[in-house]
């Protein structure tokens, strides 16, 4: 009976130092797996970040040339493209009554301008209000290299990790109807 | 009475060993999981960050080709526009990725 009795205790002994124990290993185990949970959700956060600047800029080539490639026609030799450096001006007798260049500017988008504000690449058409085009652009340079040519410099951030999204890219936009009236 | 608890005892032990081994085993499985989770998902961002917007490359190659700036044997072969069979179109195809080609003409 005594040496029954002995046991029961020592094993009564070890049953609480192994629930001790299995707490501990439990807390660590469940605190490594929210360090873990909260790396992930970074990490997909960043990559979230990363697509959407990916796709703001592969979008804006096509967004921009819609309003580019008209620019300067049925115009004036040398009208057409107004460029600031936070503002471009595009002008282009596109359209008109019967679907016709009229050689008036006032049907909508033959007299646009493009500009950042807010955190978005915004347009308007003519004396209309501003529209957002692009999201999550920061700043935007417009430059002329050459008469023919326009140069845009985005640059775009995410909204969840700006300060490792962000990223600057360079775009250019051939204006065949401002090249020909360079002449050669 | 005292060779049987022996037995049980063994037979205990046993099965604490087994039990042992199976939480360790559950537990580095755990372990070996996240961490490789993790390294799989900052080696894709480290490519997304390396990769070059080839479509981005190749868009402004074509606008500066048009545009005169650039001279063709830096970009790829200048090919006939065999699809206009025009001779006054010149085309130049531009590898946008090792399979996607763009092929932009312009006028001569």
């Amino acid at each position: 009976m005594s040496i029954g009795r002995y046991a029961e205790r020592s094993e009564a002994g070890s049953s609480l130092l192994e629930v001790v124990v299995g707490l501990c290993v439990s807390t660590l185990v469940m605190v490594y797996g929210l360090v873990v949970f909260r790396e992930l959700a970074q990490v997909v956060e960043r990559l979230s970040d990363l697509i959407g600047v990916r796709e703001q800029v592969s979008l804006a080539p096509a967004l921009l040339s819609s309003w580019t490639l008209g620019c300067g026609s049925g115009l004036p030799t040398g009208d057409g493209l107004s460029v600031e450096d936070d503002r471009v001006s595009l002008r282009g007798d596109i359209d008109g009554s019967g679907g016709f260049p009229d050689t008036v500017l006032d049907d909508p988008f033959e007299a646009v301008e493009i500009m950042a504000g807010g955190d978005s690449l915004r347009i308007r058409s003519g004396q209309g209000s501003w529209q957002p085009m692009l999201d999550g652009v920061a700043a935007v340079t417009f430059s002329r290299p050459s008469a023919g040519l326009l140069e845009v410099g985005l640059e775009v951030v995410g909204r969840r990790a700006p300060g490792l999204s962000r990223r600057h890219t360079v775009m250019y936009f051939h204006l065949p109807n401002l090249m020909e009236a360079e002449g050669p | 009475m005292r060779p049987k608890a022996a037995e049980d005892r063994e037979r205990e032990q046993g099965w604490v060993l087994l039990e042992a081994l199976i939480a360790t085993v559950v537990l580095v499985g755990f372990l070996v999981g996240a961490a490789g989770s993790m390294g799989w998902l900052l080696v894709f961002e480290a490519k997304l960050r390396a990769a070059e917007d080839e479509i981005l490359r190749a868009w402004n190659q074509a606008q500066l080709w048009q545009a005169e700036r650039i001279e063709t044997p830096g970009l790829g072969p200048t090919v006939p526009a065999t699809s206009f069979a025009l001779p006054f179109v010149e085309c130049i195809t531009l590898e946008v990725r090792s399979d996607v080609n763009w092929t932009v003409c312009r006028a001569k």
